[in-house]
């Protein structure tokens, strides 16, 4: 029996995401950037990344307030040099011992701790209203997650993979939060390989396709005389190369795009739901003009492309919440009783920005 | 004393509520005010201004993670922040973007055309003899030629020219190592010569019966010695690393880096040909023989290829024969 007067429930509504960067001061940002990294040998590169993020973050508005990041230089820069190092000892090392390629080799046993270390420091950087998102030190799930899945893609001959994009949005979803509200991945294993074996479909109708086309094409050319192009290796191979990679290219952001918008409707955060609406049409003709822009300028459209493609992204993702969510989050205790406005001391020695 | 405020908004850092504040220097101090709450106080020393990152909110950070956040980025320069010098007065202007785009332009250029080939050349000579025969027999293994076996005897009198031109060339070079392979050219390669980085060097049967004279031979093989003894193909490999490598750090990464690296490779090589050439004009004169040599062989594999309607690879990458033989006639002045 309930006595109680039943509370209505508030109604809940659609945030859009709002990104108000533009190009323009963008350009001036990454070309200052650029000169500074150029004249430092690489190490401004660290301190170019803090601000071109803060740019990008601060300009990324959900019900009015922006996002914040809060790196520091100094650990982007110790991240950078530890990559290099490996990087070198990998690379130069063996072309005089090659024996201690293995040895080098063996260091891919890290990697799963190294994907936590960069996400706690992606995650941990950035904020929204102050608070603090988060990600655990979870190894023992990270190498659970990241081994099964090598093992039973290994016992399966490959077929393991067409769960590895599941695998790895539940470890990374479970394992993050916003200050001390952890998020929730409601996402089913049969959703992710259905993406996988679409996009492989893809791949085989697009090929087919633009083979026969190219096919078809050489023949017309044949039949009104113009032999030279069906018999010039040039024109074959760019015919070729075009329809691969153009293949490639369609398929990599059809598989991308089906996968976000499915990783944003099965992540939820206590009664916050989200949704992306990324097209793949949209998205190729748009990658398509942002490659054709920094061709034609010598690469000096590329900070015009980023942001196209960050409106793109905002344009499209929605936060779906009751308007009090947005003042009920706090901060996690850790960060509290940390040291305060340095806002570094909660992250030891090994987490560093790995570039996610 | 200055008393000027601005108004924005203040979180407490504790949870993502927040309250509209104004914020003021005062003596030293940073003084916070809030409606109906005590105003709050910090020391300009352990209060943290944000730099400030074009027209973005400005941040301002106290301890315990509260912040303070106004757009009026002006009004936050003008009154809170003593050191005036900041990487924004250089982003403020399109005319500080334009200097650095046209600075860096300029560095680029000179980078790419005086100081890696120098520095490309250093590497290339770190890399250990061990190394580059690991590369080469790799590269081999990789385009898997046969041997050349029909025993015409036509054929036989071809090989036989191979062998006297790499004999010649030996002797030339007692120090170097040097190894001569015949291979079937087949549709792949054609009429074809061509030196790995450790010294073997790869002759087809067509070419060698293409050119007649084991002299001509010997001035093409002379031409790949050039490019062993300067290491071009290690050269190659560095600069395409190199350049790819810049590119990624300008971009941050992504598919275009690669595709400029291989177009940029492109050009570089024709100026190792003709430094090949003059290695090749210089050795034969020192034999006693003439540039005109190696003129007369890029002649016939020329005229071998407008017959049968391709170009040979020999020739695909290197400048015009026409402006090599120009070229190659300055060494046989008396």
């Amino acid at each position: 029996m309930n006595s109680e007067i039943p509370v209505p429930p508030v109604p809940e509504q659609k945030y859009p995401i709002v990104f108000t960067a533009t190009a323009g001061e963008y350009f001036r940002i990454w070309i200052v950037n650029l000169v500074l990294t150029v004249l430092t040998l690489g190490i401004y590169s660290a301190w170019a990344k803090v601000r071109s993020k803060r740019y990008f973050y601060n300009h990324t508005k959900l019900n009015n307030s922006n996002f914040d990041y809060h790196g520091d230089p100094i650990r982007i820069l110790k991240g950078r040099l530890i990559l290099l190092a490996l990087a070198l000892l990998y690379y130069v090392i063996p072309l005089w011992v090659p024996e201690l390629r293995f040895v080098v080799l063996s260091l891919l046993i890290l990697v799963p701790a190294i994907i936590i270390r960069g996400m706690v420091f992606a995650m941990t950087n950035t904020s929204y209203r102050g608070i603090r998102f988060g990600f655990e030190r979870n190894y023992k799930g990270a190498y659970s997650t990241y081994l099964k899945g090598l093992l039973i893609t290994i016992v399966t001959i490959g077929l393991g993979w067409l769960m590895m994009p599941f695998w790895h949005h539940r470890f990374i979803v479970e394992n993050s939060r916003v200050g001390r509200t952890p998020f929730e991945f409601r996402g089913k294993g049969g959703d992710y390989s259905r993406i996988v074996l679409k996009g492989f479909g893809l791949m085989i109708l697009l090929l087919l396709v633009g083979g026969g086309v190219m096919y078809g094409s050489f023949f017309l050319a044949k039949t009104f005389g113009l032999q030279f192009l069906t018999t010039n290796k040039f024109v074959i191979a760019a015919a070729a190369v075009f329809v691969f990679y153009g293949t490639v290219g369609v398929v990599y952001v059809y598989t991308h795009a089906k996968a976000a918008n499915l990783f944003w409707s099965v992540t939820h955060l206590q009664n916050v739901r989200f949704e992306s609406r990324y097209n793949t049409i949209d998205l190729v003709t748009l990658y398509l003009g942002n490659i054709l822009a920094m061709i034609f300028t010598l690469g000096l459209a590329y900070p015009w492309a980023r942001i196209q493609l960050a409106k793109y992204k905002a344009d499209n993702t929605f936060v779906i919440a009751q308007p009090t969510a947005f003042e009920q989050l706090v901060q996690s205790e850790t960060l509290r009783t940390g040291e305060g406005a340095a806002g570094d001391t909660f992250l030891d020695f090994w987490d560093f920005d790995i570039g996610f | 004393m200055d008393s000027k405020e601005v108004t924005g908004l203040f979180f407490d850092g504790h949870d993502s509520s927040f309250k509209v504040a104004s914020l003021r220097l005062y003596g030293g101090h940073f003084e916070l005010t809030r409606d109906g709450l005590e105003p709050l106080r910090f020391t300009q020393s352990s209060v943290n201004i944000r730099e400030r990152v074009g027209d973005a909110p400005r941040v301002i950070e106290f301890p315990g993670m509260m912040h303070f956040e106004t757009p009026q980025n002006d009004f936050v320069d003008e009154h809170f922040v003593s050191n005036r010098w900041s990487v924004y007065l250089l982003e403020k202007r399109w005319s500080g973007a334009v200097l650095a785009a046209l600075f860096l332009v300029t560095f680029t250029a000179l980078v790419y055309f005086f100081v890696l080939p120098g520095l490309e050349l250093r590497v290339a000579w770190m890399v250990p003899q061990k190394q580059l025969t690991t590369l080469s027999q790799t590269v081999l293994k990789y385009f898997s030629l046969e041997e050349v076996q029909r025993p015409s005897k036509k054929l036989a009198e071809s090989m036989a020219r191979v062998d006297e031109a790499g004999a010649k060339l030996k002797s030339l070079f007692p120090n170097e190592h040097i190894e001569i392979l015949k291979r079937e050219g087949g549709a792949r390669f054609k009429a074809n010569a061509f030196a790995l980085p450790d010294g073997t060097m790869v002759v087809t049967n067509e070419l060698a019966e293409i050119l007649d004279e084991p002299n001509e031979i010997l001035a093409v093989l002379l031409h790949e010695m050039g490019h062993v003894m300067f290491r071009h193909g290690v050269q190659q490999i560095i600069h395409a690393t190199a350049v790819s490598g810049f590119i990624f750090t300008l971009t941050g990464g992504g598919d275009l880096s690669s595709i400029a690296g291989m177009l940029i490779t492109q050009s570089n090589s024709r100026d190792f040909e003709r430094q090949a050439d003059a290695f090749a004009a210089k050795n034969l004169r020192k034999l006693g023989l003439k540039a005109e040599l190696l003129s007369q062989a890029l002649r016939k594999l020329e005229k071998s290829a407008k017959d049968k309607e391709h170009v040979p690879q020999f020739l695909s990458t290197h400048p015009l024969t026409s402006e090599r033989e120009e070229s190659l006639k300055v060494y046989d002045r008396p």
